[in-house]
């Protein structure tokens, strides 16, 4: 095996690649990249058995064949490497030389065939708008939760359904347990793939974001055997279905409130910034009080000191007080569109509903802090 | 990045011995040795503690109480009481309790206090742990070594370093320092060995050992390389724990022959959550995590921990977040039989702490029926015993 490659696109692809390679697994193999090189092309797979991508590239193959290196050492030097061209070449015992410029650099490549064998996507793809597919990830991925124990939440729930005026919508939800997230964008026809409602992993559908920064306005997406298959520009995923029931979402968004609290967005932004300065380090608490024209932040930590911005914002419904996690507010209030935001507040312990006046189809759902 | 933390060792030099002097104005100055009787020479026990100048005759606490004899026949030997030594700790706790709550005791002699954060009220650290040392001298009479430092595991060092009356501070960003010119004996987890392991890779001091990389000492040495890494560079983030109270709780079950049914291993899993949270609740805490542990017909075992959304004793969250970490774990979900398992609640926290906070979109509201319902069984296995009520699942397992 002997390729030739630009050292900018190499170092690209393994920077995606990276990012879903296991970072401490019990088989040293997923630790790997996969290299294929074949006729005018390089094939760059990587997997957690759970996420796989495989990119494809051009290169100059004066060689075709395959070897697994490690992963993160490889992306280690060839983002290092000068500009130009790295020559890939194996050698015996699978030792794998790279050079570019005056650098050369030797890697122990592993056997491709103890790497695991990458899902094959199905035959049939249906094309989906990447503008919008894009911002609903962007509005739901960071409300997921991380808490492997809940491992129905460390994802996205993605479902094709009819709204209530009857329109077909896809809709995406994200949870961690104490604040949700729900978008709902409208589509041409129901998805069917996503009919049933499925939860993809965070891991997959954070690169499958990035993927979609991109000019094009399609992009292509498959399921079948457990899976979702994306393919885009020469780069295939393939995301496993997190097993296990989405919680009932539905339930826990509260109604909008007939005489929600209307706050200037960004001064409510840098209000809770400032304030939270001052909030309890461990669980970010702030005071949210309402009456009259005026909504006050207030923060207090008995070790550094108190902190409170009044801000204007009418409101004629009976005066709130909830306390919350100023980060959780913090970034809805970021991800929301519109100078203004609208705030349903129902009891003191109730979910508590965060929306843009410029579009009622994305809620923002934090659940409150108990006040002592 | 966390703060900077003030941790505060304080250990009582040679106290049983130190309580006898005290007692015993006419053993101050002579070699005292507390322990088992010496009977002229011939006694099996050993000296269970030593005063310096039993010290500097060659007696130390694991010496037989013959050999002691031996050594010296003019010291004084002296039975233990356990009652007055434990008079005066609470003395000295007394003491430790007027600069912060946050004290872990270690043995009857010997804390940890967390400092951290009272400059305001008590004043620069030093100067609080130098005060702190002289009225333990002045109210009860005895002498404490202490080390001021920005963790557990330097604070401890540093308060043996000097013995006795030691005052030892290795202020933040002296760690590595501090530390370097100390043999590797004295990191925590370093036995006879792993020094000598160590001393043939050419590491006989701390400063030796710091100059390698993490990776190398994994590679060698395992999870412990990774840990006297850390304690090499002064890295030790363990906090004081405040009454010496368990960090976790756990049950586990070895089946009699290699599980294969999923649902058995689900059904103890179930009953093992129970128990645990059972202790729990009797114990006035809630667990903040929960570890799950699954050992394989082929001994391999594998441990997986998660963090819980909200605390709790009841057994069905402890079950329910087991039962999440069970399915990640590859050898169950290949379905290979299962030889043990086990579950520990973890992140252990007094009941009342974890009042407040925030609160759960999907869970139940805290203190609901299911605790009253816990509680209530609770009740039955106490005066009936715990096979008097079971869940339904458990009736058939024999061992249930």
């Amino acid at each position: 095996m002997r390729i030739r490659i630009p050292q900018k696109t190499f170092s690209d692809v393994l920077t995606r690649a990276q990012a879903i390679l296991d970072r401490k697994s019990p088989r040293p193999i997923l630790e790997h990249v996969l290299l294929e090189a074949f006729e005018g092309s390089v094939r760059v797979s990587t997997t957690d058995l759970r996420v796989s991508l495989t990119q494809r590239v051009g290169a100059e193959i004066d060689q075709p064949g395959s070897v697994a290196l490690p992963g993160r050492k490889l992306h280690e030097i060839i983002r290092e490497m000068p500009k130009g061209d790295v020559v890939l070449e194996m050698k015996e015992n699978r030792w794998v030389t790279l050079t570019a410029g005056k650098g050369e650099f030797h890697l122990p490549g592993s056997d491709p065939d103890e790497f695991p064998t990458m899902p094959s996507p199905p035959d049939r793809f249906l094309q989906l708008g990447t503008a919008s597919f894009r911002t609903m990830l962007e509005k739901t991925l960071f409300a997921s939760s991380n808490d492997e124990s809940r491992m129905y939440l460390c994802g996205v729930y993605i479902r094709s359904l009819q709204n209530d005026a009857g329109e077909p919508v896809l809709r995406m939800v994200a949870t961690d347990g104490h604040r949700l997230n729900l978008i709902d964008r409208p589509v041409d026809t129901e998805i069917d793939i996503f009919r049933d409602g499925m939860i993809l992993p965070k891991k997959g559908l954070s690169e499958l974001r990035s993927l979609l920064e991109t000019e094009d306005d399609q992009f292509d997406i498959a399921s079948g055997d457990g899976k979702v298959f994306t393919r885009f520009d020469g780069v295939d995923m393939a995301l496993t279905l997190i097993d296990g029931t989405f919680p009932n979402y539905e339930q826990v968004v509260p109604p909008v409130s007939p005489n929600p609290l209307v706050v200037p967005r960004e001064e409510f932004i840098q209000g809770l910034r400032r304030v939270s300065l001052l909030s309890d380090q461990d669980t970010h608490s702030v005071i949210l009080e309402a009456t009259g024209d005026e909504a006050i932040i207030t923060a207090m930590n008995p070790m550094f000191g108190d902190a409170r911005e009044v801000i204007e914002a009418p409101h004629d419904g009976e005066p709130i007080r909830i306390a919350f996690n100023a980060a959780y507010f913090l970034e809805a209030l970021k991800s929301l569109d519109g100078e203004k935001v609208l705030v349903s507040v129902g009891e003191s312990l109730a979910p508590c509903l965060v929306q843009s006046e410029a579009d009622p189809r994305y809620l923002c759902v934090v659940m409150p802090m108990r006040i002592d | 990045m966390a703060r900077p933390r003030t941790i505060l060792h304080v250990d009582m030099d040679a106290f049983y011995a130190s309580v006898e002097q005290l007692d015993r104005p006419e053993c101050r100055g002579r070699p005292v040795v507390v322990g088992a009787d010496p009977r002229g020479g011939r006694g099996r026990g050993v000296g269970a503690a030593c005063s310096y100048e039993a010290r500097a005759v060659g007696i130390h606490s694991a010496l037989p109480i013959g050999r002691a004899w031996q050594r010296c026949p003019d010291a004084v030997f002296l039975r233990p009481r356990m009652d007055r030594y434990a008079e005066i700790s609470r003395r000295v706790f007394a003491v430790f309790g007027r600069y912060t709550d946050r004290v872990e005791p270690l043995s009857i002699d010997e804390a940890f206090l967390d400092l951290t954060g009272t400059e305001r009220l008590l004043g620069p650290a030093r100067a609080a742990a130098r005060r702190l040392k002289d009225e333990i001298r002045r109210e009860v009479g005895l002498v404490a070594s202490v080390g001021l430092a920005p963790n557990k595991f330097l604070a401890k060092v540093a308060s043996d370093l000097d013995k006795p009356d030691g005052f030892v501070v290795v202020r933040p960003g002296e760690e590595a320092a501090f530390l370097a010119p100390l043999p590797v004996r004295r990191l925590w987890g370093v036995g006879p060995r792993t020094a000598a392991a160590l001393e043939r890779l050419g590491m006989r001091s701390v400063g030796d050992l710091a100059r390698w990389r993490r990776d190398d000492l994994r590679a060698r040495f395992g999870e412990l390389g990774d840990r006297v890494w850390a304690l090499s560079r002064g890295i030790d983030d363990r906090p004081v724990e405040p009454g010496g109270a368990p960090r976790s709780v756990g049950a586990e079950h070895t089946f009699e022959e290699d599980a294969t049914d999923p649902d058995a291993v689900r059904r103890t899993l179930l009953r093992l959550a129970d128990k645990v949270a059972a202790r729990l609740r009797r114990a006035g805490r809630v667990a903040g995590g929960v570890t799950l542990k699954l050992r394989d017909g082929r001994f391999r075992t594998v441990t997986r921990a998660a963090r819980l959304a909200a605390p709790t004793d009841v057994g069905a969250d402890l079950y329910a977040a087991a039962l999440g970490l069970l399915g990640a774990v590859p050898s169950w979900r290949t379905g290979r039989p299962v030889r043990l398992v086990g579950i520990a609640a973890t992140r252990l926290a007094p009941r009342t702490a974890a009042a407040g906070g925030q609160l759960d979109l999907f869970a139940p509201a805290p203190d609901g029926r299911r605790r009253a319902v816990a509680l209530a069984v609770d009740r039955v296995h106490d005066r009936f015993g715990s096979r008097a009520l079971r869940r339904a699942v458990h009736v058939a397992d024999e061992d249930g």
